[in-house]
């Protein structure tokens, strides 16, 4: 679990617990006859002991069922956004809250960004993927919802692949890098890719202009075998105004 | 003695510069022994096929341009073919004509002509080769008017290129120096206003290649003037020593080159002359 | 598998003249995961093309109608295999159109590059292992807890770039090379890493890891976007600690587990 949602999580059962404390020390006001004053030590003891307890015994770690051991090393501390380094060119680096929650994510074909090689090191989505042993299930903590097929519409082939809201999408620092999957064109090798969902699959688009190949992909399916080609025709060769730069 | 110098490798961000002085006096007119044409024919076709090595080196895929890996300039002395007297001038013909230095992608493209002509070791068949520099003789041999017209453009490639190797010269001559005082001033002082020239990366090679019609014994990269006959002491003391990289490529095409070696060949032959060029053409190239 | 790059400074970026391929293998036709990374000589004629062809090849990514099927890893199929690579070389139609200095260039220089290339086998038994050879100064790493198992071929820091061997398209010199084929491999285990590097950043990683290996090997392992690849790169350069060149790294990771995020870059 990720340290984001530990939070979010950590934040709705202490304030459960809270009411659940309050209302008890409330019954037991109701069932005992008791002074005034004793009836409020009682209703805020009560609530503060029965929070605690709750508090510790629901947030304590535990191990992750399934990671092989021994552990591989984490990173040493959390790291936060480094400012950008130069590229070529340089581009403005999108706070990274912005990057995934405000902006529609991009579909294939959104060529609105200017394109910039390399990409500063912020610019990327982070989606956590499916066990892949099966479909999720409805009801768990674990549900992804967003790439669930809606039971209101009918499979079909020819549907439009929804776009990508991956909702609160951690920020990079805060997944396992290395039990990542990072994508990259099978056809070119190119990282800067427009993705989006088809039912279970991701659907990609590469980004570089002599390439342009689109692919689909299933978690838990191996990455399709890929060949970097850096010179694909089709793109401007270095031109005139190149040599006389370099 | 090039403690840190001579290291920087040619690339487009830092071409090289070569300038080749070539000999056009009437001596050249004479027969080079062995290979059935004179003097200025032989040099004219070690020229084409050294500056066709250049291209060659500098193209690195189909439909890629030539890579701008040096400025070329071929300037020769004594017989001009734009004005029927002695001087020096541009010996490139064809689109070229009268145009100081060359960058190798322009020249890779305004060849004067192309066709057959004879393998410069007589070992292989004949080729069709472009072809930028034609044979001509005449007149005397105003060496140091050729010095003085090549430094300056020598001069303004370096203030163009301070991080550049340095520009690399080569003079092609027959015979001894006819126009010295030149302006009031000898030839060693031309030689020493001309290599005064440097980059960041050192000053500029001077180098001499002396042809002989008879078939003498050739003396490459000499480390002292004992033995050479006039006018070998002369060229000698004009001749920059060979720097490491040189030293190597020489040493890795067989020569035995000492500790000390001057950048002189001396009454080479044909084929040795294009080996010669080579050497002294090829630079550092780790970062093409 | 991922496969970080980045030209020589200066260059452009379709200048690089590497080579990368990997696949993941096709348990529906038992053909095992295979690698391999090659390094164009800068002085040759289309030494990206030869690299690209040369890794394509070796991971089974030939052209459609390439009948040179993936080599097995003993000498006498590698010799065969590049045979059929060289004469696929000489017959490659984007070479049609070639200028008379281009046609001059390829009869006189020809191309020339390393190779390195890798097979897994047996992953989904109790010894999976590598297999890999090799020609030239491009290297393979096996590292496991962030320390080096094996390092392929064991070339020495200051051993980097001096004649390297390679590959070359003129038949004439393929026998010689093939004498000089280097071999190894080694038993897998889950979570290992396979990085493959050519010339430049082995050199690099060679060193880097006599000054502290936890130190580099935890930092290639969270390499997880080109820009942190080529800032790493930009950073040794300007620091002298690497040479001015093209620069590939594959990583092959080994999880036991699914993967549990996609990193998808924009």
């Amino acid at each position: 679990m990720t340290q984001g949602r530990r939070v979010d999580r950590q934040l709705v059962i202490l304030v459960i617990t809270l009411l659940g404390g309050l209302l008890g020390g409330l019954l037991g006001g109701s069932i005992w006859t008791v002074a005034l004053w004793q009836w409020v030590l009682m209703l805020l003891g009560g609530t503060v002991i029965g929070t605690g307890v709750a508090f510790f015994l629901l947030t304590a770690d535990r191990p992750e069922a399934g990671r092989w051991s021994p552990q591989p090393e984490r990173p040493a501390a959390p790291r936060s956004p480094e400012p950008p380094r130069p590229s070529w060119p340089a581009v403005p680096t999108p706070p990274a809250s912005q990057t995934n929650r405000t902006r529609p994510a991009a579909q294939i074909g959104d060529r609105s960004e200017p394109e910039a090689y390399p990409p500063t090191e912020s610019a990327r989505i982070t989606l956590p993927l499916p066990d892949g042993s099966a479909p999720p299930s409805n009801g768990t903590a674990s549900r992804q919802w967003w790439a669930e097929t809606p039971s209101a519409a009918a499979p079909s082939d020819r549907r439009e692949p929804s776009a990508l809201r991956p909702g609160p999408a951690p920020p990079p620092s805060s997944y396992d890098v290395e039990s990542a999957l990072i994508a990259q064109c099978p056809r070119c090798g190119e990282f800067r890719l427009d993705v989006s969902h088809v039912a279970r699959a991701y659907a990609f688009r590469c980004r570089n202009e002599s390439c342009g190949n689109s692919w689909s992909w299933t978690p838990g399916t191996p990455w399709p075998p890929v060949v970097v080609r850096r010179n694909l025709p089709g793109g401007p060769a270095p031109g005139k105004a190149e040599i006389e730069r370099h | 003695m090039y403690d840190g110098m001579y290291r920087q490798p040619v690339s487009r961000p830092d071409p090289g510069c070569i300038i080749i002085l070539l000999d056009r006096s009437d001596s050249m007119k004479a027969p080079w022994a062995g290979t059935g044409a004179s003097l200025a024919e032989g040099a004219a076709l070690v020229l084409n096929n050294i500056l066709l090595d250049l291209c060659i080196t500098a193209t690195k895929e189909v439909n890629a341009p030539v890579r701008h890996y040096f400025d070329v300039g071929v300037f020769g002395y004594g017989a001009r073919v734009t004005t029927p007297d002695e001087g020096v001038e541009s010996a490139f013909g064809g689109p070229l004509a009268g145009r100081g230095l060359v960058p190798l992608p322009e020249l890779a493209n305004n060849p004067l002509a192309v066709r057959e002509e004879p393998s410069v070791d007589q070992m292989s068949v004949s080729a069709k080769i472009p072809i930028w520099v034609e044979p001509v003789r005449g007149y005397r041999t105003p060496m140091c008017e050729a010095i003085a017209v090549a430094g300056g453009h020598v001069f303004d490639w370096a203030d163009a290129h301070p991080n550049s190797f340095p520009p690399i010269v080569i003079n092609i001559t027959d015979g001894m120096v006819t126009d010295s005082p030149y302006d009031g001033v000898a030839l060693s002082e031309w030689v020493t206003r001309l290599t005064a020239i440097e980059t960041r990366d050192g000053p500029t090679l001077f180098f001499n290649v002396f042809l002989s019609p008879t078939q003498a014994p050739e003396i490459i990269f000499p480390t002292n003037p004992a033995g050479l006959p006039a006018p070998g002491p002369d060229l000698f003391a004009m001749s920059s020593p060979l720097p490491h990289p040189m030293v190597e490529n020489a040493r890795a095409d067989g020569l035995d080159v000492r500790p000390g070696a001057r950048g002189l060949a001396f009454n080479v032959g044909r084929s040795t002359l294009l080996k010669i060029l080579q050497i002294g053409t090829r630079v550092p190239d780790r970062s093409f | 598998m991922v496969v970080f790059y980045a030209p020589k400074q200066g260059n452009d970026e379709r200048e690089w003249e590497d080579g990368a391929a990997g696949s993941c293998g096709d348990p529906s036709t038992g053909r095992n995961p295979r690698f391999a990374v090659a390094d164009g000589a800068t002085e040759a004629f289309g030494s990206a093309r030869w690299a690209e062809q040369l890794v394509a090849g070796f991971v089974g990514l030939g052209q459609p109608d390439d009948c040179a099927e993936p080599p097995g890893l003993r000498r006498d199929a590698v010799h065969g295999w590049l045979e059929l690579m060289q004469a696929r070389w000489h017959q490659d139609p984007r070479a049609a159109g070639a200028t008379d200095l281009e046609r001059l260039k390829l009869a006189r220089v020809g191309s020339f590059a390393t190779l390195l290339g890798c097979e897994l086998s047996g992953l989904d038994g109790p010894q999976p292992r590598w297999d890999a050879v090799a020609l030239g100064d491009t290297v393979l790493f096996h590292v496991r807890n962030h320390d080096l198992v094996t390092q392929f071929p064991r070339i020495a820091a200051e051993e980097f770039g001096v004649n390297p061997d390679g590959v070359p398209t003129k038949p004439g010199g393929l026998s010689g090379a093939v004498d000089r084929l280097a071999d190894d491999g080694g038993q897998l285990a889950a979570g290992d890493r396979l990085y493959l590097a050519t010339d430049a950043l082995a050199q690099w990683m060679v060193v880097a890891h006599q000054r502290g290996p936890r130190s580099l090997w935890n930092a290639l392992a969270t390499l997880d976007h080109p820009a942190k690849f080529r800032n790493l790169v930009a950073d040794r350069r300007r620091a002298d600690e690497m040479k001015n060149d093209d620069v590939t790294l594959m990583r092959v990771h080994l999880l036991a587990t699914q993967p549990t995020h996609l990193v998808v870059c924009r």
